[in-house]
């Protein structure tokens, strides 16, 4: 919907329903947080180490933030499946 | 004598048996809805022995005489040990169930996952932090 017409071409990322029902828990910083994990994986959503013998990966920043997901067929879409904050 | 009852009576166990062997739990499992185990070694059924398979379960807590070689903790610090590992245990079995899941059932689709920004948003206006769609990046 918004305009990404600055810098190099993002994925969109989305959530599951289980991940989505986990933001629930998280507070303002937390969010914050986890926005920034979700913006580098947008600009590289290789970022991960995938899961062994699977589709998923799993991404962690010094952040205390962890992201297991996987992507779209096309690679256009990061869809994340659990988090941690 | 017991010869001539097996013959009439083993082809109907094996089957009453498979089935109550389906309806059993297996270890680790949740025993929701399923009265029929009073037989089975339900520890959490008995008030002193939950205590008891709990503490064993997470280390004997405030033991007097620690194992040798080791400084002892206090109270509290072995408490705080506990409740981390408490906490860790949820979180790891969280992020497991997640996982079986998707092994047993398979991906989401994309089209049913739902965007972050969206997400996002509605989250801060639930935190009542939103400045309108501000792009915090």
């Amino acid at each position: 919907m918004s305009p990404s017409a600055h810098g190099p071409r993002r994925a969109r990322v989305a959530f599951s329903d289980s991940a989505a029902e986990q933001l629930a828990k998280l507070g303002v910083m937390e969010t914050l947080a986890l926005d920034r994990a979700i913006v580098a994986l947008s600009i590289d959503p290789e970022l991960g180490t995938p899961i062994p013998d699977s589709v998923l990966r799993d991404y962690q920043d010094e952040d205390g933030v962890r992201l297991l997901y996987f992507l779209s067929a096309l690679r256009s879409v990061v869809v994340v499946a659990y988090l941690e904050v | 004598m017991t010869l001539h009852a097996v013959p009439y009576q083993h082809p109907a166990r094996p089957a009453s048996m498979r089935a109550a062997a389906a309806r059993r739990p297996g270890p680790g499992r949740s025993v929701q809805g399923v009265p029929q185990t009073a037989a089975a070694p339900l520890r959490w059924e008995d008030p002193s022995a939950t205590q008891e398979s709990v503490m064993s379960d997470e280390a004997a807590p405030q033991s007097p005489a620690p194992a040798p070689g080791r400084d002892p903790l206090s109270p509290q610090a072995a408490a705080g040990l506990r409740s981390y590992a408490g906490r860790e245990r949820a979180r790891t079995d969280q992020l497991a169930a997640v996982l079986e899941d998707l092994a047993l059932n398979g991906l989401p689709r994309v089209e049913d996952c739902t965007p972050w920004e969206e997400l996002r948003d509605a989250h801060y206006r639930r935190l009542g932090v939103l400045d309108h769609g501000a792009d915090v990046a």
